[in-house]
């Protein structure tokens, strides 16, 4: 059985029509990414997995029981925790405090047990240890996608939504965050990987699916996908697909 | 009245009776209606319920202008009642002086009073607003008991006078007609003013109305000193009415009675105001038993004002109008849209654009550091990047909704670094939102008539002359422009996502700017109105335009842009010819990502 | 130099009044970004509550007390699902509406009920005070600022040193995401409006002794209590209570040197002049631009 699987999912977005029917599944401890330009829906997705979308119709699975119209506060509870776009830490929160916040989701836990997963953290993602009290809002961008990923992964998920984890990071940092997405997968979590990077998205899935304007248009192996000049396009445009 | 059926009435009425039937039509029965008040013998209770009503509604008309029209909160309504009626009372009681002369220097200061309580407040927030007029409404309270020796206390002030063509019940009642219908003409009209349609575009949408040029804090003290002054106007014909005052008429009590008949007539017409003014007037003096608990009708009150927030917003005339509206659809234009001129007004520099090292820093992120591009005159220029590279701060920084950290920005030739987003727009600048940011109260037209109305924007020669006419004209050229003339009396809400897109475009064009920045102007629409988009940008352009756009759809940028700039992590990493910046490997690396390569996958 | 030292310990008796009520304005806009206009109202309401079960059915003082707070416990939630939560979607003006609706709605519902003749309530002690050198050190205000203490040393604690105080921070800072980490954002709104409704409670009733029990009480300490927080910067904690003392204290010395009866009027004109010369307060512009 999918550990997740999309049936003809259909989400408005407001006056948008986001996201037309499209139909996926990942595997338990796959690594599946979902690539497009922007506006392709693929956020819109992730948002309705997470339940912070109401899908229009269709239905999600998760381990084949629906999903589709809990509220994001069950729906994390049953084991899939979202990292959303822009990061989104708790500005007035510190480092250490937005990290045990992940950990809402799993009832009551005892104060310093949360702690301590909290510092085991800090040291999968050593690069935040120094700031771990430095208030969300004064952390640069790299060092927020690290407190929300990290926070995510507070969750215990089985099922990992990573949206646009490399937005707005220089070079160095995103394949920093990219080798924390591979430990995170020999780990086992099972990871949803939105990502406009393709070449960084692609280095580290199983498979790939490719959005266009809410249609499903190719799915297959990294490398195929890879070479497959439709995805270029998506990306770069047609005229600037050829030259490359 | 909705926004769409109140403009629309008059260019209907127009195509029928002439452009002053409407008004004659409106005078003979204002002037029938106060000829009746004078000569129909009613007894002296419905004679002081009627002037109450009038004198009531002239305030709450304050309150349409100001919550309705503009969004903004008084509750100090009953305080500038107080301010006009204490005038005309010591004008006349205690300083013998003519009621008209009183009655002008109550409105005055309450104007005054107005105009200062909104300059000091409303930069700020609404919750700010709300709170200093309540804080002024308990002061002037405090002042109206306390300073015995002008006010006489609580006792109150008693023996005022009328004027003496006035002088008997039925005259005053007259002269309080006469006063709500001119006030209420005023204020039925003023939608259709430039005045009245900055303010719905301000309650609407502050960002959209800052960038279609509209001063948004000058209109909205503008408003409140408006509605000060219809406040006080009322109540100095209040206190001629009842040749007697005292502070409990003008306690906060009586602001939130003010409120209360507002928002239950509907708040966003003055046909709603009085309809909601003479129902909480007549219906506690038939409901009796209310008022012998005290505090038994107010809260009442405050609980309807809860109940109509929560169940009929929009008040029993606002919800009468949903039906009405069906049956008044206005009548077609007669002419077809004129062609949509777009020359800039003057030419003074080469590039309609330069940007210098601008940066701009958000606590430990730099957004935008140190970006440097010109926009070269009747060029298409591109400004892409991934996600979060900065590209809509930029965006932001140019059109003034953000200051800059460093860095200078000219618009043709002119600084405009250190302006407000309206000033930017009334030197030239026009732009459009990714997120639309339409006024969502008005029709495509109304609209687009906002943008045309821009400050500097100059028609040109051979064109109409200016005015309210010539405004629809170039307001339909630009609708029939981007192709939906045909439907430009439709409410926004009607349109699809990717016409209130072109909408928006539109609304921009109208105002002939000399730069027109679009903000992923291809987000959310669908392949085909993606088509038209690139179909219509390129006409854009065909009229000699300049254009800096900005979207993630390469396939639109590489085929409608000349130039592009390439932002990664808020820095510039590319400029120049389109073809050559898109094969440039650091593009194509910031795009489809950098090593590790696929193939070099473990 | 005693007459001043005397009116200083007045002013932050009184302040501290204002702090209270201030810190549940504060706590309200933060959850919810709404400004409740009717918090005042909670001081109103539970010192009539104090005074019917008191003095009216003269039960003992700690019973009334606590049985006080549960009705106010009640008030706040029954507030938050009248008012604010249907509401929560809308644009701020019509929720600022339906508060003021609200306090007009709670101000005259007691008013019709209990009538309008100012009731006496005794504070806790018996004994009226004592002098300590040249100053008489009233009991009320003595408790008063002593409660104050404790009450923004619990909150303080609350919202820095346990996990429920950081979700309370969380959600008000980024609904959405405190969603999507499972924290129960409705729980934790209605959380903040009892809270805040306890706040105002208790500073009715502490303050009851000093003035009249009347229902023009809770218009006036919300004016107060919102002077305070524009004065001590809008939203910060901080501020408000710095706030709600400094007010106090100006106003008991521009009642003592200027005029009595305009001591309502200083709160408006420190308002006034903080919203002309400093409209971020003293404490404001801590979070960044685009936190």
């Amino acid at each position: 059985m999918s550990l997740i699987a999309l049936e003809a999912l259909t989400v408005r977005y407001g006056e948008i029509e986001a996201v037309h029917g499209i139909s996926l599944a990942v595997e338990p401890g796959e690594v599946v990414t979902l690539l497009g330009a922007n506006g392709a829906g693929k956020s819109t997705t992730l948002r309705a997995i997470s339940g912070l979308a109401e899908p229009a119709s269709g239905d999600i699975l998760f381990e084949g029981r629906s999903i589709a119209g809990l509220g994001p506060e069950a729906i994390v509870k049953l084991g899939i925790a979202h990292v959303p776009e822009g990061r989104r830490v708790f500005p007035g929160l510190t480092a250490r405090e937005n990290i045990m916040l992940g950990a809402a989701n799993r009832g009551r836990m005892a104060r310093r047990a949360i702690a301590e997963e909290a510092d085991e953290m800090f040291e999968l993602f050593s690069d935040i240890k120094p700031f771990a009290d430095a208030l969300g809002w004064t952390l640069s961008g790299g060092q927020q996608q690290m407190v929300a990923v990290a926070r995510g992964l507070m969750a215990k998920p089985r099922l990992l939504l990573l949206d646009e984890p490399s937005l707005g990071l220089a070079p160095v940092i995103v394949q920093k965050v990219f080798s924390i997405i591979a430990e995170i997968r020999r780990r086992g979590t099972t990871v949803l990987l939105v990502e406009q990077n393709a070449r960084m998205a692609l280095s580290v899935a199983d498979r790939g699916y490719v959005l266009e304007t809410g249609r499903l248009a190719l799915s297959g192996k990294p490398e195929e996908l890879w070479r497959n000049d439709d995805v270029r396009d998506a990306y770069l445009g047609g005229k600037a697909a050829k030259a490359v | 009245m909705s926004a769409t059926a109140q403009a629309a009435k008059p260019v209907a009425a127009r195509r029928f009776r002439g452009p002053f039937a409407g008004a004659l039509a409106y005078a003979a029965i204002a002037a029938l209606a106060a000829v009746a008040a004078v000569y129909t013998p009613f007894d002296d209770y419905i004679l002081h319920i009627l002037v109450e009503t009038a004198t009531y509604a002239i305030a709450v008309f304050g309150l349409t202008v100001v919550l309705g029209l503009c969004g903004q909160i008084n509750l100090a309504q009953a305080a500038f009642f107080g301010l006009g009626a204490y005038a005309v009372g010591l004008g006349t009681a205690d300083l013998h002086v003519s009621f008209w002369l009183a009655l002008v220097a109550g409105a005055g200061v309450a104007l005054v009073m107005g105009a200062l309580l909104g300059m000091s407040t409303l930069r700020l927030g609404g919750h700010y607003l709300a709170m200093v007029t309540i804080s002024f409404q308990q002061i002037l309270t405090l002042v109206m008991i306390n300073w015995i020796p002008v006010t006489h206390g609580p006792d109150g002030i008693g023996n005022i006078a009328r004027p003496a063509l006035f002088a008997s019940g039925h005259g005053f009642l007259g002269l309080c007609v006469i006063a709500l219908a001119l006030v209420g003409y005023v204020v039925w009209h003023l939608p259709e003013t430039k005045l009245g349609r900055s303010m719905r575009a301000v309650r609407d949408n502050e960002l959209a109305a800052s960038v279609s040029g509209i001063d948004v804090y000058r209109v909205k003290v503008a408003a409140f000193a408006l509605c000060a002054l219809l406040g006080g106007l009322g109540g100095g014909l209040f206190a001629g009415g009842f040749s007697y005052v005292s502070p409990d008429q003008f306690s906060f009590a009586e602001s939130i009675v003010f409120l209360t008949m507002a928002l239950l007539g509907g708040v966003a017409s003055p046909i709603g105001a009085l309809i909601g003014t003479a129902l909480l007037i007549v219906l506690p003096e038939t409901l009796r038993f209310l008022k012998s608990v005290p505090g038994l009708y107010l809260a009442i009150y405050g609980l309807a004002v809860i109940l109509i927030i929560r169940f009929m917003p929009d008040g029993i005339w606002g919800f009468a109008q949903t039906y009405l509206r069906r049956l008044m659809r206005p009548a077609p234009f007669a002419q077809a849209a004129p062609d949509l001129v777009l020359v800039p007004a003057k030419i003074e520099a080469p590039s309609a654009l330069e940007v210098e090292g601008l940066s701009k820093h958000f606590g430990g992120l730099k957004a935008v550091d140190g970006v440097s591009f010109s926009v070269q005159r009747g060029s298409v220029h591109a400004l892409i990047g991934p996600n979060g590279s900065g590209k809509t701060t930029t965006l932001n920084v140019l059109s003034g909704l953000y200051a800059p950290t460093a860095g200078k920005i000219a618009l043709d030739a002119h600084d405009i670094t250190g302006l407000p987003p309206h000033a930017r727009t009334a030197a030239g600048l026009g732009r459009t939102f990714q997120n639309i940011r339409l006024f969502r109260s008005m029709s495509a037209l109304e609209n687009v008539v906002i943008g045309a109305e821009r400050k500097g924007n100059e028609i040109p020669p051979g064109d109409l002359p200016r005015g309210h006419a010539a405004l629809v004209e170039r307001a339909r050229a630009a609708l029939g422009f981007v192709g939906l003339e045909g439907r430009s009396r439709d409410p926004i809400t009607s349109f699809s996502y990717g016409h209130q897109r072109l909408i928006e475009i539109a609304r921009a064009l109208a105002g002939n700017p000399t730069l027109l920045l679009l903000d992923e102007p291809a987000a959310g629409l669908n392949s085909t109105e993606k088509l038209e988009l690139r179909g219509l940008l390129k006409r854009i352009a065909a009229k000699g335009l300049t254009i800096l756009i900005i979207d993630h759809d390469m396939a639109l940028v590489s085929d409608v842009a000349s130039h592009i700039t390439v932002l990664n992590f808020g820095r510039r990493i590319a400029d120049g010819v389109a073809a050559e910046v898109l094969r440039n490997p650091d593009v194509i690396a910031a795009y489809l990502g950098a090593e590790p390569d696929v193939a070099h996958r473990a | 130099m005693d007459l001043i030292l005397q009116l200083l310990f007045t002013g932050i008796g009184i302040g501290a009044v204002y702090a209270l009520v201030a810190l549940g304005f504060v706590l309200i806009f933060r959850a919810t970004n709404v400004v409740n206009f009717a918090q005042g109202e909670f001081s109103m309401v539970a010192a009539f509550v104090m005074v019917v079960l008191s003095v009216d059915l003269g039960w003992p003082y700690w019973v009334s007390f606590l049985l006080s707070l549960c009705a106010m416990a009640l008030v706040g939630a029954v507030f938050n699902l009248g008012v604010y939560y249907p509401l929560r979607h809308r644009s701020f003006l019509p929720v600022i509406i339906a508060t003021i609706g609200a306090s007009i709605f709670l101000a005259n519902s007691v008013l019709a009920l209990y009538g309008p003749q100012p009731q006496v309530l005794q504070g806790w002690f018996d004994t009226p005070g004592i002098q300590l050198g040249p100053v008489y050190l009233d009991s009320q205000y003595l408790l008063i600022i002593a409660v104050t203490i404790v009450l923004v040393a619990f909150q303080y604690w609350f919202f820095e040193h346990t996990l429920l105080g950081k979700k309370l921070q969380a959600t008000s800072q980024d609904k959405e995401m405190a969603s999507l980490l499972g924290i129960p954002v409705s729980a934790m709104i209605m959380l903040t409006f009892v809270y805040s409704a306890l706040l105002g409670g208790i500073a009715g009733i502490l303050v009851a002794p000093i003035l009249f029990v009347s229902i023009q009480m809770g218009a006036t300490i919300a004016l107060k209590a919102f002077a305070a927080t524009i004065i001590g910067g809008f939203g910060d904690v901080a501020g408000a209570i710095i706030g709600g003392l400094a007010l106090g204290v100006i106003e008991t010395f521009g009642a003592a040197y200027v005029s009595v009866p305009y001591k309502d009027g200083f709160a408006f004109l420190v308002l006034v002049l903080f919203l002309i010369f400093r409209p971020q307060g003293l404490f404001g512009e801590r979070v960044a631009e685009k936190a």
